[in-house]
């Protein structure tokens, strides 16, 4: 049969994924196994890590019942009910080693609440971040083809496996097209060549990675285990299905290569990948300056003549204050690309709610403020509801911040550990969870 | 410190964390490595600024505790091959030329001054799988007799598979196959042509892929499964295959060929004199060459230049060509020092000539462009050797001008392998040109601020010796209207020495048996591919040892590396069973 596009537009989903040959071997068994009640839609949890503070007196909202009242979170404001700040959350674990002013370096501790000291200002993660946790629940029950999706525009991945090794991030949208939607052209299942082929492939590796382990020392061990996970998660791929869903009909990004372009370009794909379900946990890096060098944002119009004129960004967070109102339109931009994402999910009805009010975006920054890289009341912004788990439109002041006036944080250490709010986002994934990473346990009453 | 973003150097270094590095008092605690690196200070108290992370042996001070063992050897953690281990490798097995691993995420190591892979994640997996995919696919019209087949299949498919396995698989796997691997290749080899029906070649093809993707290719442990580790007193001799490929990945980046892996099987590998051999063998190929150039790129982080922006007003010629043709000229002036050339410290650091075969750079120095490897002349008033090439000072220099304090840290991390602390926080920027004064006077100024003077007495006198470079390493004699002082001074040798510009400094660097300590320990880090630590002193001293003369070349320190104790011995793993 030949498909044109508008034949194909008329495909329903599944046959358009068996077309496209998404690895949709065990499709019609588990198909009934992931019917979801009519209504609703599965939850999915999409983390975001970005970097180099704010400029906090142009985000911090002056009022608790828009968190979207102030310049940076203005592109939010059309979907202000479903906006929620959490304002005074410390990366305590760090706090707790002295790393006060290592902003640059909480990558690893973000979304895990876990640090240990590796070398100089660099840390490591002790256990998973918050999406490897719920994507590995979610996997208990469902096969997705891609179970975390882990992305990053600029700078490394913020998302961590279950053993704290980091979980490395995809950097080009033309690739990650293809893994999502076209990896497999061909007939579904075992029948499809490609798929028996890989699975022979995979049957030698197992037994060679396990014999590679022999003998080998504790540390050797970790990673030839890390390598066997990875194998076996490419080998569970194999056989995974996606399941339709309202408005799944991928499209070609191309090769975005320009950061704006890219940024905007891994949005689509997520969106797209949500509404396929093709997955359901995401983290994405939007920039890190500390796990790379510098990068500009010319789009922006940021130059001008002093030293820091190429308008590096990292630069110009370090200015403070005399660098704001170039600062506040690159945080304005993250968040207007934090809208735009929010927007797509919005836009997707699903049952009596949108995708978005079945999803939860994280979006955690690295740091307080880029001129003194501070870690304690860290910006955090979440759109959706976790399927209506959530109460939004709200900025939730915890710790010091609650009896706080004003909307600027130096520094110091009285916040609450953002364990809590990891721990309750767990909860709100329907994992439950007693507490998230080390030290702190317990959610975030304050999100009751 | 050399670990944060670039733009950080430039918010200086004060505040708590240097409290204590002002009163000499600086805490190292939390380095691997920092036992017994005593710091030879910076002139401004007892200890200074030094020590920590890999600094090791180099600081200068190997010794001055315990003494060093000479049978002793670090751990050798297992290490997956780097993305240009990976393509040089497929290059040589399968004559595969598309350097797939470009594609791999980055192997850039934080924690290390060299490349490393990191452990291995669904990505990373998805990733060589699509290579080893590739890769199978592309070689499969040269699977034929006399070129990648052993054997005409003509005569016997099943027979020309097996002996494919065999001499295919010892030269992937990097040392013979145990009967059990064999056994397992030849069971896919079988899957292949029954269970997914494919033709002889496209069988051949599917071991390739199975065995790009194993973990014997992939990592550097070319141990044969069935031998027993080889132990010697409290340490473990490696075995001759693991030598092998030590060997040439050391010198080639890439995998032993046939000659080398029949020194491992012939034993020749066993001694001092038979590793000595071998590798002067190795450095006579053209890979060695690249890795010269590879070590110098990684150890001066030059990869880092095309993400340095510059401001198109003040160097409007400054763009990726140029910026191209910077890494190409300090890639080939080191090779051809190294290789041709006298290969001594004090030309690379003092040359005053270079290999500039791109117009506009030639632009920037004033010269005449050459042809490609040809020696192009150089003012000797304004440089000599690798830290006055445009490629360092641009990579160094901020985007509108000089940058004391990068250029001044670089010189101090990695010509004497001094580490700093943590920059603290809250420390203003040193004003804008637009302020006034000169880039030295504004420096000084903010070099003023509290303790900054800790850090700052350590790297802006050297960094100053660069002012009269700009901000892409034009030689000027003015900056911001008033002229150029290029005048400071280094603590060098456990004394301070002045000197009047960066060819005064390259002058005393090069005559320092500090520099030349840290240099060999920088190239015994690179072929370890860790940080030594207290059981490696006696390897460090002595590769430090054969680079110590005025004469010793850079081939000569590459061999010293190469037989040296802890290359070719390790301490055993924790958990290890024997």
């Amino acid at each position: 049969m030949i498909r044109t596009s508008k034949t194909r537009a008329r495909l329903s989903r599944r046959t358009f994924l068996r077309g496209m040959g998404a690895s949709a071997m065990l499709l019609p068994m588990l198909e009934g196994e992931r019917a979801y009640a009519a209504g609703t839609g599965p939850k999915r949890l999409i983390t975001i890590a970005w970097a180099n503070g704010v400029a906090q007196p142009s985000f911090y909202p002056a009022t608790d019942t828009d968190p979207t009242a102030n310049t940076i979170m203005q592109p939010l404001a059309a979907l202000k009910s479903k906006v929620t700040m959490v304002s005074g959350l410390d990366y305590k674990v760090m706090l707790d080693d002295k790393r006060t002013y290592d902003g640059h370096f909480t990558f690893p501790t973000m979304f895990t609440g876990t640090y240990k000291n590796v070398m100089g200002q660099n840390g490591a993660a002790t256990g998973p971040s918050i999406d490897q946790a719920v994507s590995t629940a979610v996997a208990k029950t469902v096969n997705l083809p891609v179970p975390l999706l882990t992305i990053a525009a600029q700078g490394k991945s913020a998302s961590f496996r279950m053993d704290g090794s980091i979980n490395t991030a995809e950097t080009k949208v033309d690739r990650l097209y293809k893994t999502l939607f076209s990896s497999v052209a061909q007939p579904m299942g075992m029948a499809n060549p490609l798929t028996a082929r890989r699975k022979s492939v995979i049957d030698y590796l197992v037994p060679e990675l396990t014999g590679f382990a022999n003998r080998r020392g504790t540390d050797d061990k970790v990673k030839i285990a890390a390598h066997l996970d990875s194998i076996r998660q490419l080998e569970k791929s194999l056989t995974a299905s996606s399941m339709a869903g309202a408005g799944c009909a991928p499209v070609d990004p191309g090769a975005p290569t320009a950061y704006q372009d890219a940024v905007k370009g891994f949005a689509d794909l997520v969106a797209m990948a949500l509404r396929c379900d093709v997955t359901r946990t995401v983290a994405i890096t939007w920039a890190d300056n500390g796990g790379s060098g510098p990068y500009t944002m010319p789009f922006l119009n940021l130059g001008g003549t002093t030293m820091m004129d190429v308008g590096e960004v990292h630069g110009i967070a370090h200015e403070g204050a005399s660098g704001y109102p170039k600062k506040i339109k690159i945080d304005t931009w993250y968040m207007q690309q934090l809208a735009y994402l929010a927007g797509l999910l919005d836009a997707t009805m699903e049952g009596t709610g949108t995708l978005l009010d079945n999803s939860l975006i994280a979006c955690f920054n690295d740091m307080t403020e880029g001129s003194f890289h501070s870690i304690n009341a860290v910006p955090v912004v979440l759109v959706g509801s976790a399927g209506g788990a959530l109460k939004t439109g709200r900025n939730v002041k915890v710790g010091a911040w609650a009896t706080k006036t004003g909307n600027y944080w130096s520094s110091g250490n009285t916040g609450v550990a953002h364990n809590k709010l990891l721990c309750s986002i767990s909860n709100l994934m329907d994992v439950p969870s007693t507490g998230f990473g080390t030290t702190y346990t317990g959610t975030l009453t304050e999100l009751a | 410190v050399r670990l944060r973003s670039p733009a950080d150097i430039l918010f200086l270094f004060v505040g708590a964390a240097l409290a204590a590095g002002c009163t000499g008092t600086i805490a190292t605690g939390e380095s691997p490595g920092a036992a017994g690196s005593g710091a030879t200070g910076i002139g401004m108290g007892s200890a200074g600024i030094s020590g920590g992370a890999g600094t090791g042996v180099s600081s200068g001070t190997a010794g001055a505790g315990a003494p060093a063992d000479p049978n002793g050897a670090g751990l050798m953690p297992m290490r997956r091959l780097t993305n240009r281990e990976y393509n040089n490798t497929v290059r040589d097995l399968l004559g595969d030329l598309t350097h797939p691993a470009n594609q791999f995420p980055t192997d850039r190591d934080k924690t290390f001054e060299f490349r490393r892979a990191g452990d291995l994640a669904v990505q990373d997996a998805t990733l060589l799988r699509t290579a080893a995919e590739t890769i199978a696919a592309a070689v499969k019209p040269k699977l034929v007799p006399n070129m990648l087949l052993p054997c005409d299949p003509a005569t016997g498919e099943d027979a020309c598979a097996q002996k494919f396995i065999t001499t295919f698989g010892q030269r992937a796997f990097r040392r013979p196959l145990a009967a059990a691997e064999t056994m397992r290749l030849t069971t896919l080899y079988t899957t292949g042509r029954t269970t997914l029906k494919l033709t002889f070649a496209d069988a051949i093809s599917l071991l390739i892929e199975a065995v790009l993707q194993s973990p014997q290719f992939l990592y550097h442990w070319e141990a044969v499964p069935t031998d027993q580790s080889i132990h010697e007193g409290a340490y473990v001799r490696l075995g001759p295959y693991q030598i092998a490929s030590r060997l040439s990945y050391f010198m080639w980046g890439s995998m032993p060929d046939d000659a080398l892996l029949a020194d491992a099987a012939a034993g020749r590998l066993d001694t001092v004199a038979g590793v000595q051999t071998a590798a002067r063998r190795l450095l006579t190929d053209p890979r060695a060459k690249e890795t010269v150039s590879a070590f110098f790129a990684d150890w001066l982080e030059l990869d880092g230049l095309p993400d340095r922006t510059k401001s198109s007003a003040a160097y409007p010629e400054y763009n990726a060509a140029m910026q191209t043709a910077m890494l190409d000229e300090t890639s080939a002036f080191v090779q051809n020092v190294s290789f041709g050339g006298d290969g001594r410290l004090a030309t690379l650091l003092g040359a005053p000539y270079s290999y500039i075969s791109n117009q506009a750079l030639a632009g920037v120095y004033g010269a005449t462009m050459g042809a490609a490897g040809q020696q192009t002349a150089l003012n000797p008033a304004q440089r000599g050797g690798f830290l006055t090439q445009a490629s360092f000072l641009a990579l160094t220099g901020a985007a509108d001008g000089s940058n004391p304090v990068r250029r001044g840290k670089a010189v101090y991390t990695k010509l004497l392998c001094h580490t700093l602390p943590p920059p603290p926080a809250n420390v203003p920027n040193p004003k804008p040109a637009s302020a006034g004064g000169t880039t030295r006077q504004r420096f000084v100024e903010h070099d003023q601020n509290a303790c900054a003077k800790g850090c700052h007495q350590a790297m802006d006198p050297i960094g100053f010796a660069f002012e009269n470079y700009d901000g892409i390493g034009k030689y000027r004699t003015m900056d911001n209207g008033q002229p150029v002082d290029a005048t400071g001074t280094i603590y060098l040798d456990g004394a301070m020495q002045s000197f009047n510009d960066a060819i005064g400094l390259v002058g005393l660097l090069a005559k320092s048996a500090e520099v030349r300590r840290c240099f060999a320990g920088e190239w015994s880090r690179y072929a370890l591919s860790r940080l030594d630590t207290d059981a490696d002193a006696a390897s460090l001293q002595a590769a430090a040892a054969g680079f110590t003369s005025d004469t010793a070349t850079m081939q000569d320190l590459m061999v010293a590396v190469a037989t040296m104790r802890s290359f070719r011995y390790r301490s055993p793993s924790p958990g290890e069973m024997p």
